[in-house]
């Protein structure tokens, strides 16, 4: 069990507000961030995801509104909140000249109830290189060196800005598992990307922000629900009228193009409609993948836009 | 509370620390073994007397007898050179610290820790000021057992006055730079507004020797604190050190203020 009372919410934003140099920062954002729970934060570069998390951590300051961490207050009881969690920021710089070990030594000293064994396992787990100094290191070894460094005091909470990046798709895979375990122990993630591949398979819920304001908290199945597919349908040769005309009528279909047998059109909502009507034409090649965050965000977007003009 | 902080910043600055007190220990050797030649050379101090007194005060060595031991070290080590081998130092430590970790984006990672803004400030301030000491004993130990040989003799109270003297100044200044670094998160605005603020406090001590008007120019220069009134030959002015030590002191409480008010770079 994590030490201390344990609150709801691991993180609770009230009508949070902050500027920050002359960027926007964030505007009014209310957030709550159930504990146990590993939530994604997610919004496109510049948007204020990490104004937000440094907001957490005290290194920014609110304008207005305030921020609870695990219960407490963000600025006033910044030491224990601090203590209590773990942070890898979006660009992690560590001390050049340090060695692996030293710099997670340096790290431990600084978190007096930083259990040994933790660390060796998370070492052994990602495979940290530990004896070389930082600045022969590559970006996926530094990044791995950042994740120890934000688990092996076994926080309640840890506060990932970016994580992934850099990591071969093996780590990914072993960070995906290290962040399932956390929220098995009861301990709450709070982790931010611009790509929605990177939460999507570890998120329960997904808030998205756009130019500092939180647009709206989803499951991760309803946000893939919401979310456009490309498809690019390749068809038998002269077949590629009769697909175009068996697409067109269909009501989740947009953005439909013909290059002679070959289809491409965005699909929102269920797919089973297009299958449907593609089954009376014979398909040679069937490629789709999930449109990246900005296309969600307009296909959002629009969708607003129109729910508005029907009132 | 943990002293984590001051013994990786001490870890950090142990080697060059090390190279730091052997040049400054060669210098001294140097300077002591030429002490000889100088005192034996019959008119060097008629010499001296003709230039105008104006070059002399610029050069640090208006009314000082080269031909005296105490003499000739206020002015080849304690009135210029020393001073600035403390400065450059202290600077460039303090500097760094905060301003220059901020610039390389590691101090974000240190303050993502539990540990305080106030902690971060004063432990390096310490780091500063046990620079500051360090060489302070270098020129101490070297003089005690290179100024015999020679026959370089020195009172021993006027000698840690004129050290300590030094050492006061090199902290007042590293810890300005310290400060500006933490209010401003930007090393070269520290290193450059605390090097300035050195060089303006040099002419503050020297300038107001030769013009009268400026006379109560001197009253805010730490450099006239420091080393004014040849503290090797007359003896330190102990309440210098006091006023050295109570504009470090609210320095230190001024930067805790402003960097604890802050947001921080990335």
């Amino acid at each position: 069990m994590p030490a201390g009372s344990q609150a709801a919410f691991a993180i609770e934003a009230e009508r949070l507000t902050v500027s920050y140099r002359h960027a926007r920062g964030v505007v009014e954002l209310d957030l709550e961030v159930p504990t146990g729970e590993v939530f994604g934060f997610l919004g496109p570069n510049g948007a204020g995801k990490t104004t937000t998390i440094r907001t957490l951590l005290d290194l920014l300051r609110p304008s207005s509104g305030r921020v609870s961490v695990l219960g407490l207050d963000s600025h006033r009881d910044s030491l224990e909140v601090r203590a209590r969690t773990g942070y890898l920021p979006g660009d992690l710089t560590l001390p050049e000249r340090l060695t692996g070990r030293e710099v997670l030594d340096w790290s431990a000293s600084l978190r007096p109830r930083t259990p040994p064994r933790r660390r060796d396992e998370l070492v052994e787990r990602f495979e940290v290189e530990l004896h070389r100094p930082v600045r022969q290191l590559s970006r996926g070894n530094r990044q791995k060196l950042g994740i120890v460094l934000a688990f092996q005091h076994d926080p309640e909470l840890v506060v990932l800005d970016e994580p992934t990046s850099g990591l071969d798709p093996l780590m990914q895979d072993e960070f995906q598992r290290l962040l399932r375990d956390q929220v098995a122990a009861g301990r709450s993630v709070f982790l931010s990307s611009h790509s929605l591949d990177e939460v999507q398979h570890v998120a329960d819920r997904v808030g998205i922000v756009r130019e500092g304001r939180l647009v709206t908290v989803e499951t991760v199945e309803a946000l893939r629900e919401r979310g456009l597919r490309r498809v690019t349908a390749t068809v038998a040769r002269g077949q590629g009228e009769r697909a175009e005309a068996v697409l067109t009528p269909l009501e989740g279909v947009t953005e439909l193009r013909r290059d002679g047998d070959v289809v491409a059109f965005a699909v929102g909502g269920s797919f089973a409609p297009v299958v449907e009507a593609l089954a009376g034409v014979e398909v040679l090649d069937l490629l789709s993948r999930s449109a990246d965050l900005d296309e969600v965000f307009l296909a959002m977007y629009r969708g607003d836009a129109e729910g508005e003009a029907g009132r | 509370m943990t002293l984590a902080v001051l013994s990786r910043a001490l870890r950090d600055r142990a080697r060059s620390l090390l190279w730091w007190s052997v040049g400054v220990a060669a210098y001294v050797v140097l300077i002591v073994s030429v002490f000889p030649t100088v005192r034996d050379t019959s008119g060097m101090q008629e010499l001296l007397q003709q230039y105008p007194k104006s070059v002399l005060a610029m050069m640090g060595v208006a009314d000082i007898d080269m031909t005296s031991g105490a003499g000739f070290m206020a002015a080849e080590l304690f009135g210029f050179v020393l001073p600035l081998f403390v400065l450059v130092l202290t600077l460039g430590t303090g500097a760094n610290a905060v301003g220059g970790a901020e610039d390389r984006g590691t101090l974000d990672l240190l303050l993502s820790h539990p540990v305080s803004r106030r902690t971060v400030l004063v432990q390096n301030a310490v780091v500063v000021a046990l620079e500051a000491l360090c060489l302070g004993g270098v020129v101490l130990v070297t003089l005690a057992v290179a100024g015999p040989i020679v026959e370089l003799h020195l009172s021993t109270a006027n000698l840690l006055g004129a050290v300590l003297g030094v050492v006061l100044l090199g902290v007042l200044l590293g810890w300005v730079a310290l400060v500006v670094g933490a209010a401003t998160g930007s090393r070269a605005a520290a290193l450059g507004s605390a090097s300035a603020f050195a060089a303006l406090s040099y002419l503050g001590s020297t300038l107001p020797e030769l013009v009268e008007g400026l006379r109560p120019v001197r009253w805010l220069s730490p450099f006239w604190y420091a080393t004014s009134g040849s503290p090797l030959a007359l003896g330190f002015t102990w309440w210098h050190a006091l006023v050295l030590l109570g504009a470090s002191a609210v320095v230190l409480v001024v930067g805790v203020v402003l960097f604890d008010r802050r947001d921080l770079a990335r």
